[in-house]
């Protein structure tokens, strides 16, 4: 037995990727569905914000990720985007990543166009783009949107768009909701719209970067947070649509089952075989 | 997403996994392509999106009134002269003026977000299980870090308990980036199973 527990600790560790992939597979082609997730306040708080806004407001949406964080961030800014036009609210879209813009366009196709077709561009939503300055053009769009954006992203001038004309400036925005995988993101818009402009600001971030925005919640800097997947996966429950996150949700709930069972394993086998020195492989 | 697109996808994909069994050319090939193209696009999106609309269209259609961006023009330029061993130095004075304002702006944001708003929110009345959780963890953490006094008695009881407190944020932080990870994954997979090979519903 001591000799088995032995060959467990050298294991080859491509066994162990084979492994995750097989249950991450598995659960997607399954038509296995774990039941309902429970909605956390600081996701419920997200989805107010956006919810008790009148009509007609606008809101600034800012696609703050690129295909890296796809799979985290993409079905949270479609759950969001499709949220938005439900309610009626006008949305400019925005990205402080470059590689990030196709995106918005893509979900422009998927939510706006195919769903809601009688939402015109340049009255219901915009496009501007992507634009780098980080945190001078937060500075400078508060002052002037034109002035951090004199075209859209289809090079069209924002003058000639009847929502920029109503939106001339960030303070013109009854919330910002930032998809965030890093910097720029979240904390520049916390640091700089609501400190500086007290514009409230949400969003939803990747799972690696939840814990920092934890004393941002606390401190009511930042008013919700949707972390990761599984923050994306509520709010879908809460739109009433589920997407690419609600299914993913059950491929993650088995894969984190599969990494527990690893490290159950792997103690268990660590001292059956005997703890090893300091040193020895 | 056109089929070509969907099975270059498909095959990238599959050549950067190909690095879980061992490094390989294919997998090489892949993050060269993608490091390569990342940066092209950048640059396309950089002149299309920046350079064009906010530099040269003002500057050519409204020279009267912009003139004044030749000043941030010709600092743009000045980079370039990193590449010149002589005329190096002039890449001071875009640098100064990039890190004067970055430092400028970013220090009164930081104040603001980061340390004020923080100590002000950690001012709790000792009312509740969370609160005093919230403030003996804030100052158990910040005696860990005192280093001027020897980590003894109460203070290394303290300490400890700051360790503690330390163990458990990165806790939290390792589980959540294990989700992370298997998040890209899903996303790849339901990339591979679904838009590719078509066998999810």
């Amino acid at each position: 037995m001591k000799a088995f527990f032995a060959k467990l600790m050298r294991i080859d560790r491509r066994w162990i990727f084979l492994a995750m992939g097989l249950v991450v597979g598995g659960a997607l082609l399954s038509s296995i569905v774990f039941p309902t997730l429970e909605i956390s306040p600081d996701v419920r708080t997200a989805y107010d914000l956006i919810d008790r806004l009148p009509a007609g407001s606008a809101v600034l949406y800012a696609w703050d990720y690129d295909p890296g964080s796809q799979p985290e961030l993409y079905p949270l800014s479609g759950a969001m985007l499709r949220h938005a036009m439900r309610k009626d609210l006008k949305v400019v879209m925005m990205g402080h990543w470059p590689n990030g813009i196709p995106l918005i366009e893509r979900q422009i196709d998927e939510v706006i166009k195919r769903d809601f077709p009688q939402k015109r561009y340049g009255v219901d939503y915009a496009n501007l783009g992507y634009k780098s300055g980080q945190n001078v053009v937060v500075i400078t769009m508060a002052k002037s949107i034109k002035d951090a954006f004199p075209t859209d992203y289809y090079q069209t001038p924002v003058d000639s768009l009847p929502l920029l004309r109503e939106v001339r400036s960030l303070r013109d925005c009854k919330a910002i909701v930032s998809f965030s995988a890093g910097d720029p993101g979240l904390t520049m818009w916390i640091q700089f719209a609501w400190q500086r402009f007290h514009i409230p600001v949400t969003g939803g971030c990747t799972a690696v970067s939840a814990p920092e925005f934890a004393a941002y919640l606390q401190s009511g800097q930042l008013k919700g947070l949707m972390g990761g997947m599984r923050g994306a996966a509520e709010y879908e429950v809460l739109v009433g649509r589920q997407g690419l996150a609600s299914i993913g949700m059950t491929a993650q709930s088995l894969a984190h089952a599969l990494i527990v069972l690893f490290i159950v394993i792997g103690n268990v086998a660590y001292f059956a075989a005997g703890r090893r020195k300091e040193g020895q492989p | 997403m056109t089929v070509f697109g969907i099975w270059l996808g498909a095959l990238l994909t599959l050549c950067i996994y190909s690095f879980l069994y061992r490094d390989n050319p294919l997998y090489k090939l892949a993050e060269h392509v993608y490091v390569g193209i990342s940066a092209g696009y950048f640059v396309a999106q950089e002149y299309y999106n920046v350079i064009y609309p906010n530099l040269y269209t003002p500057l050519v259609h409204e020279f009267g009134r912009k003139f004044y961006l030749l000043i941030p023009g010709l600092l743009g330029l000045l980079v370039f002269f990193a590449f010149s061993k002589k005329l190096n130095w002039l890449l001071r004075y875009p640098l100064s003026f990039v890190v004067g304002m970055g430092a400028g702006l970013t220090i009164t944001a930081f104040l603001s977000a980061d340390v004020m708003a923080q100590v002000q929110a950690t001012a709790l009345p000792l009312n509740s299980v969370n609160n005093v959780l919230l403030i003996v963890g804030v100052l158990a953490t910040l005696v860990y870090f005192f280093f001027s006094a020897e980590h003894k008695g109460a203070l290394g009881g303290t300490a400890t308990l700051g360790v503690w407190y330390l163990m458990v944020a990165f806790g939290a932080a390792f589980g959540y980036t294990v989700m992370a990870r298997i998040s890209l994954l899903i996303g790849r997979m339901q990339f591979l199973l679904g838009d590719w090979l078509h066998l999810l519903k």
